[in-house]
């Protein structure tokens, strides 16, 4: 039998999928800062 | 082209969040499952497997273990009978007297045998060391409250413990392959493979496609994958059921299993050779995106080789625009490493804890070598050129060309060198050296170069044999 509601479950797993996003967001803004600061210097 | 491939399904990764979140299934409703585990000679894990399926959080009474016992002559029958004893009406022995064909097969022989014998909604077929996590597979059978769902796969992870050089690097990429992939295929619409370690089908979906498993290549999973959804079913990657594996724990033994997996899918491209970039035949999986994710992998040594050629005839054609081009594709390649590896860290961070020396090292040293050569170049021009003229050697430019057409030239040596590691490893006395080169020439390299020999042995038409990989129950971390 489960001993926890499937609520829970799927309320931590939309919290790390929201995490996951908010961390692919950063990583994506800082390499693009990367490519930008590399052309600006080139 | 592959490198941007990878850093697309990382993007599309980071908005899984955005997808239409999981029906919230009701416990008296969830499915009647008939878990289906072949197991050829797997006395030293299967037993610990049983166990954790019948201590799974899944009502018992909706759970029925059926071990395919392929002929075994270790253990296995004793273990097995035993776990049924234990457990009456819920565990069963499935004996084949004459075994040996492979496991899709067995896996077969297991599926007519529970259609026979009883009542079932969905069918999970596992692999014979696999762990599930508790709640894993009520995480997978959430999704079949949605009716148009065939099929749930869970997250494979590395489980060897204590883990080597070798598994970490297995770990770093299934993150990669998994946690991050899997999620941009989700945002796609439709899967490539859901993995046979863990593979919850739909009664009705596995009754479309024959109610049995294709035994004629060596990617029946791919294959079933395939079918499911080109007959209208949606199959979905569930990345919270964390199920673990046993890997390989050397060259040899990853070899072995990658070129399985690799023949297969250059067989599987052939077979559904009709849907790649046909929308209309295929829905999503016909779309740019997903062949584009396909025949990079697939391609990748080829490219790679004619990235190689390519980069030397412009040296000899044009040596400084050979240079423009070769600091300008390795320019791409430090971004999209960088991009890719951080990426990857963020699908997991636990497993990244365990192996980011092992994601960064991907590439190999070499690689990365190079690719701090094509950023900075007075590390050789300069740095490297004055050391040896302080020690009395004139180089003349000349090393600035060695060097030049020695990373153009690894793109593709770098698979030798992985084969050639190896072999090494097989060398006695010299196998210890293994781990450091492959650091060295990198694991991206070691992988492609498995698939350089899956594409000669396919080509040369080499008998397909299904090498077991060996098992031998030493997973940890099951949390």
């Amino acid at each position: 039998m489960t001993r926890r509601p499937f609520e829970d479950d799927l309320r931590a797993d939309r919290r790390f999928e929201r995490a996951l996003f908010v961390r692919g967001m950063a990583i994506t803004v800082a390499v693009a800062a990367l490519v930008a600061l590399r052309q600006a210097l080139l | 082209m592959p490198l941007l491939t990878g850093c697309y399904q990382c993007l599309l990764a980071s908005l899984h969040w955005f997808r239409r979140p999981v029906p919230a299934a009701e416990e008296d409703t969830l499915p009647r499952i008939a878990v289906v585990v072949p197991a050829w000679n797997e006395g030293a894990v299967v037993g610990r497997t049983i166990d954790t399926l019948v201590a799974l959080e899944y009502p018992a009474d909706r759970l029925r273990v059926y071990v395919v016992d392929d002929a075994s002559t270790d253990d296995t029958p004793a273990v097995v009978r035993e776990r049924a004893e234990r457990h009456p009406g819920r565990v069963f022995h499935l004996r084949r007297e004459q075994g040996g064909e492979g496991k899709a097969h067995t896996i077969n022989h297991g599926l007519r045998q529970v259609r026979r014998e009883g009542s079932y909604e969905a069918v999970l077929v596992i692999d014979a060391d696999v762990i599930f996590t508790e709640r894993s597979l009520l995480r997978m059978a959430r999704h079949l409250a949605d009716d148009r769902v065939g099929a749930v796969s869970g997250y494979i992870k590395e489980g060897s413990r204590p883990a080597n050089y070798l598994n970490r690097f297995v770990t770093y990429e299934y993150v990669n392959a998994q946690a991050g992939a899997r999620r941009a295929h989700n945002v796609l619409g439709a899967q490539l493979c859901l993995p046979g370690g863990a593979e919850l089908i739909r009664r009705e979906a596995l009754d479309a496609i024959g109610g049995e498993i294709d035994t004629s290549t060596l990617a029946e999973d791919t294959v079933t994958t395939l079918r499911l959804q080109l007959e209208g079913w949606k199959v979905v990657y569930e990345p919270h059921a964390i199920v673990w594996a046993e890997e390989p724990r050397d060259v040899d033994g990853l070899w072995r299993q990658r070129l399985r997996w690799a023949r297969g899918n250059i067989q599987v491209t052939w077979r559904f050779r009709g849907i790649w970039l046909r929308r209309d035949r295929a829905g999503r999986l016909g779309s740019v995106s997903f062949a584009l994710i396909w025949f990079s992998v697939l391609l990748m040594p080829i490219l790679m080789l004619l990235a190689s050629a390519s980069l030397v005839a412009l040296f000899v054609w044009d040596r400084e625009f050979s240079v423009d081009v070769f600091r300008g594709l390795w320019a791409i390649n430090v971004f999209t490493y960088l991009y890719v590896t951080l990426s990857s860290f963020s699908f997991d961070p636990a497993a990244a804890r365990r192996s980011w020396v092992q994601g960064f090292a991907f590439p190999g040293l070499i690689s990365l070598a190079i690719i701090a050569y094509a950023l900075w170049p007075p590390i050789v021009d300069d740095g490297v050129a004055g050391l040896l003229e302080d020690a009395g050697v004139t180089t003349q430019g000349a090393l600035r060309d060695t060097v030049l057409l020695f990373a153009y030239v690894w793109l593709s040596a770098s698979m030798l060198a992985a084969w050639l590691v190896r072999r090494l490893e097989r060398v006695r006395g010299l196998a210890r050296l293994a781990p450091a080169l492959v650091y060295v020439v990198g694991y991206g390299p070691l992988l492609c170069a498995i698939a350089a020999a899956a594409w000669g042995k396919q080509i040369g038409r080499t008998e397909m044999v299904w090498e077991k990989t060996e098992k031998t129950g030493a997973i940890g971390d099951v949390a």
